[in-house]
């Protein structure tokens, strides 16, 4: 073949691909008696599947082709094709070029060897010989970051951690063609980052992609071609924004058929399997949109990202599989049964995580009674938090909602009810550009916040224009470290958004500081469950330059803005819309609340006014304070300033980086990772939409630590819980400080 | 394919092999309290629990047991170990196969290679051992390397057939074990030749192992050069095995990771 041929020429081609498995064969087959029976009766217990037929197209070089469908459609048989691991039964795949495939490369990494010896082995793996993986070594150790670690065990790394190894041999070696199978799936948010930024630059080189992938916009953004497949057949092949809309279309007829009852692919064997798929992903798919606050603005893969959750609903359906097949057989005769409604499921998910900690708590309390010690001490049951004892009037006066929140916040500055959170965050952006209320800040300004916040709060700065900067946190507070914002801030830097992370509290006077110095304006973007801190003897929220306030549900119809100056009073009237923004519009568009909203704020408000009358939280969360702080030792707890009085949910530790064990080990009712995020409404490290240009200050080695490593346990406002909990729990430590 | 993309190839393809085969070697032992020392032990006990045995039996009909037992030992302990190694190999990396593309080949020689590791050991502490047992190095010593690489090769060889047919029956495992525990005895491993009657002896002639040790044995004890034909014959035996057994790896390797993910 020619030079010029083999240039212009197709680097990958797959004519009328086809495999076919056998399954459903017993398992005596693969011994002698086995083999031999089969030979006999003429292997009767055999049925073929084909992963894949009919399969043909042709990637050109430079091209990335995006291969969706839903779980079991045949995407990754596919690229064990492509990558030659697999032989197909028919028809005819050429790869030229060298091809291989991300997918699941971790599974070639030896736990009990050192990260240096990983990365030699995972090269040689990948074709590298010895000199060429000496030249590259550092570059890899760079990429991944994992300098630190090099002489460490591959196992003992956190799980964050050690994706990073294999992919950034993977980014090194000189691959033509790349196969990527859900690869984006693991580390944190930052990484994540990364690796789609290497996709993008995969891109640029000239280099061959095929990408499998459950998230949509990523194949969106990153491929202009897509392969539909389903239950191994291609159903269509071309513009992606086509393909999308024909899986979409599918996965919601499949549903819709399941709630009919009566689908005709059910009545056949295999149907079943391509039902599940689509009814777990129709599912998934509303679980993303309710998970993703229900706003609307969030593009729908985002919740289900997870890999936990993902891999949960998998397995699931893998079990329940040949449950489905057996069933779908019966049900030719049988007619169906009504389908039952489906509860709203981040109801549900509540509702597990709840269930889970009570059932924890139990435990707890059992684990206790076999020790036989406090048996007597502990009571069977928990008693219900006594009834407030004077209940101030609560009222749902509308008009009484802006007079009880100034009355409550101490605030003598602007104040505004707005129709959503969004767009309460609108109406502060947009009075940060008014001179005003803000400074005058023009799009393309800069925002220092941390990465850890709500994924709407990223969303909305760069949809109005502004970049976000991520800064790191304070080892002690967790919240905003004043030495971070005075690094990140940079000439176009016009305000500083505090988040209040862990529920803990910033050094506000610190900020306020910083702030000064540097002619930025602090905007508070607080949740109300936050806000059950005092800080010099008010609540956290509203101490700010401009802020917003919400309440935990994220479908609330009614959020509070505020800046400290009257003057901006007359910005919001300006910026504010009475009209509710239409569907469709921009999320937000600052309007104000409507008339029954405003009733429940004001109820709100009288409610909050109770809390901070009596402020038995504090009590509560400050004996978790005085009890971890005896094991300062293994763990970082938030030290927050000596102004402020906390009085949260949560308690967040984080294992100190020597510690015997990491978090997951931790006993009780700890929150981690998925249950955590649920807890706290999607609360976690995002990052901003791709494409959107955004700053970083170094590698957040804070922030990571406490996404990654942190454990949350539930403040129990019960005194009994507690003593319980603080119990076990220092029963569980004993061991470890035997060992020290 | 021009030269130096050849080279480039063979380069990643040893590579390849060395790392994979010092994984095998690193993990061998991790985790047992005597570690690598395991090595020697082995062989080690062994040899004193067959040298308290039959001494007083063999030690007439032999001379320098001690060094003829040992050898013996070394050169089969080897052999069982090695195959039976490779038998599971492709099992044992399924996840690595699984997942890259390289010559499966490749997981068998490294699962050998571990296994020849330990071996080149054991042999340089016999060299210095054999003086103290009345055995004084010798011009034939030279010859060992030679020795040494047939039964090398035909280890691999036998391995290369084994993981295929261990993905076809499972039973294989047992099987093999059986196998080289019968082949232990027939082998004249812990006794002399001489001791099997004149009609049985073409059988133990059969065995390929039995001329490597016969060979071993004169060129290392005895310094004479031993039988041309004979050790020709198995050195060319082996290789022929040895292709014959990477054909069929490359043959069946569609077929056989199938049979493995299924």
């Amino acid at each position: 073949m020619e030079t010029k041929d083999v240039l212009t020429a197709p680097v990958i081609q797959a004519e009328d691909l086809g495999k076919r498995f056998r399954i459903g064969v017993r398992r005596e087959k693969e011994s002698f008696l086995g083999t031999t029976r089969r030979l006999l009766t003429g292997g009767a217990d055999q049925r073929e599947l084909w992963a894949l037929r009919g399969v043909s197209f042709k990637v050109e070089r430079g091209e990335a082709l995006g291969v969706i469908g839903p779980n079991g459609a045949g995407k990754s048989t596919l690229l064990l094709l492509l990558s030659q691991i697999l032989t197909p039964t028919e028809g005819r795949c050429r790869v030229s070029g060298k091809a291989h495939c991300f997918f699941r490369i971790g599974t070639a990494l030896q736990p009990r060897l050192t990260v240096l010896e990983n990365f030699s082995l995972c090269s040689a793996l990948l074709g590298l010989d010895r000199e060429e993986f000496r030249a590259r070594l550092p570059s890899m150790v760079a990429f991944s970051g994992l300098g630190d670690y090099l002489y460490a065990k591959y196992g003992e790394l956190s799980s964050g951690l050690a994706a990073r190894l294999p992919f950034s041999a993977a980014v090194h070696t000189d691959l033509e063609i790349i196969l990527v199978d859900e690869m984006l799936m693991v580390g944190d948010r930052a990484f994540q980052a990364k690796c789609l930024k290497t996709f993008h630059d995969f891109r640029a080189q000239g280099k061959t992609l095929v990408i499998v992938s459950h998230s949509l916009p990523l194949i969106e953004s990153l491929c202009q071609r897509s392969l539909y497949l389903n239950a191994g057949r291609p159903v269509f092949l071309g513009d992606t924004g086509e393909a999308i809309r024909r899986l979409v279309e599918d996965v919601g007829a499949g549903e819709a058929q399941q709630q009919a009852g009566g689908s005709e692919a059910l009545r056949q064997g295999f149907g079943a399997r391509l039902q599940v798929p689509k009814i777990v992903s129709a599912v998934s798919r509303r679980l993303a949109f309710e998970l993703g606050a229900g706003d609307g603005s969030a593009d729908w893969g985002e919740g289900i990202k997870d890999a936990k959750t993902r891999e949960l609903i998998d397995s699931e359906v893998r079990r329940l599989a040949p449950e489905l097949r057996r069933a779908a057989r019966k049900s030719a005769a049988a007619p169906q049964p009504p389908v039952q409604p489906r509860e709203p499921l981040r109801d549900q998910i509540r509702k597990d995580v709840e269930s889970e900690l009570s059932k924890m708590r139990q435990e707890m309390r059992s684990c206790l009674e076999e020790y036989g010690e406090k048996a007597a001490k502990a009571p069977a049951a928990v008693p219900p938090p006594a009834p407030p004892a004077a209940v101030p009037a609560v009222s749902e006066d509308p008009a009484e909602a802006l007079p009880r929140w100034r009355e409550l916040l101490c605030h003598e500055g602007a104040m505004e009810l707005c129709a959503s959170r969004l767009a309460a965050l609108g109406a502060v952006l947009r009075a940060l550009a008014d001179p005003a209320a803000g400074n005058g800040a023009v799009p393309g300004d800069e925002i220092v916040l941390s990465p850890i916040t709500w994924p709407w709060v990223i969303q909305g700065i760069s949809a109005c224009g502004f970049t976000p900067v991520f800064a790191d946190v304070s080892p002690d507070t967790y919240n905003l470290d004043p030495e971070a914002v005075r690094r990140a801030a940079g000439p176009r830097t016009r305000a500083v958004l505090l988040s209040h992370n862990g529920n803990s509290c910033a050094d506000l006077d610190a900020l306020a500081g910083v702030c000064a110095e540097k002619g930025l304006k602090l905007i508070d973007c607080s949740c109300l469950s936050a806000m059950s801190g005092l800080y010099g003897g008010r609540f956290t929220g509203a101490r700010a330059d401009l802020g917003l306030l919400f309440a935990m549900n994220p479908t609330a119809r009614w959020a509070l803005v505020f800046a400290a100056k009257a003057e901006a009073g007359e910005a919001f009237a300006r910026i504010l819309t009475d009209e509710p923004a239409p569907d469709g519009a921009d999320p937000f568009m600052p309007a104000r609340a409507q008339l029954k909203p405003l009733g429940t704020a004001a109820r709100v408000a009288s409610r909050m006014k109770l809390v901070q009358l009596q402020m038995r939280d504090t009590e509560a969360y400050a004996a978790y304070t005085g009890f971890f702080r005896a094991y300062s030792d293994f763990f970082l707890i938030p030290k927050p300033p000596l102004k402020a009085r906390l009085a949260s949910k949560f308690f967040i530790l984080i294992p100190r980086p020597g510690a015997p064990f990491r978090a997951h080990d931790l006993p009780g009712p700890v929150l981690l990772g998925e249950a955590r995020r649920t807890a706290q409404a999607g609360y976690g490290r995002h990052a901003p939409p791709p494409g959107a240009p955004f700053r970083q200050d170094g590698e957040l080695p804070r922030v990571g630590e406490l996404v990654d490593r942190g454990a949350m346990y539930p403040v129990f406002p019960a005194k009994q819980d507690r003593e319980v909990f603080f119990e076990t729990f220092s029963r569980w430590m004993e061991k470890w400080k035997k060992a020290r | 394919m021009t030269t130096p993309e050849r080279r480039k190839m063979l380069s990643s393809y040893f590579s390849l092999l060395r790392e994979m085969a010092g994984t095998e070697f690193k993990m061998k032992d991790q985790g047992t309290v005597l570690g690598f020392l395991w090595t020697l032990l082995h062989p080690a006990l062994m040899f004193a629990v067959l040298y308290v045995v039959f001494v007083k039996w063999m030690g007439h009909q032999v001379e320098n047991y001690g060094a003829y037992l040992l050898i013996g030992l070394l050169f089969w302990i080897f052999f069982q170990k090695s195959t039976s190694s490779a038998l599971t190999s492709l099992a044992r990396r399924y996840p690595i196969i699984r997942n890259f593309k390289f010559p499966r080949e490749i997981v068998v020689l490294s699962a050998v290679s571990a296994v020849f590791y330990s071996f080149l050991l054991e042999l340089l502490v016999l060299l210095v051992f054999l003086p103290f047992i009345g055995v004084p190095p010798k011009a034939s010593w030279l010859l060992l390397p030679l020795l040494v690489g047939s039964v090398v090769m035909l280890s691999a060889g036998v391995s290369m057939f084994l993981p295929l047919l261990a993905a076809e029956y499972r039973d294989m495992e047992r099987i093999w074990d059986v196998l080289t525990m019968a082949m232990f005895y027939v082998t004249p491993i812990f006794y002399p030749l001489s001791i099997i009657g004149d009609h049985l002896r073409p059988l133990l002639y059969l065995n390929p192992v039995t001329h490597i040790l016969i060979a071993v044995r004169g060129c290392l004890i005895d310094g004479a050069v031993p039988n041309a034909g004979a050790i020709a014959a198995v050195t060319g035996g082996s290789a022929l095995v040895f292709a014959a057994g990477l054909w069929s790896l490359r043959r069946f390797e569609g077929h056989l990771m199938d049979k493995l993910m299924e």
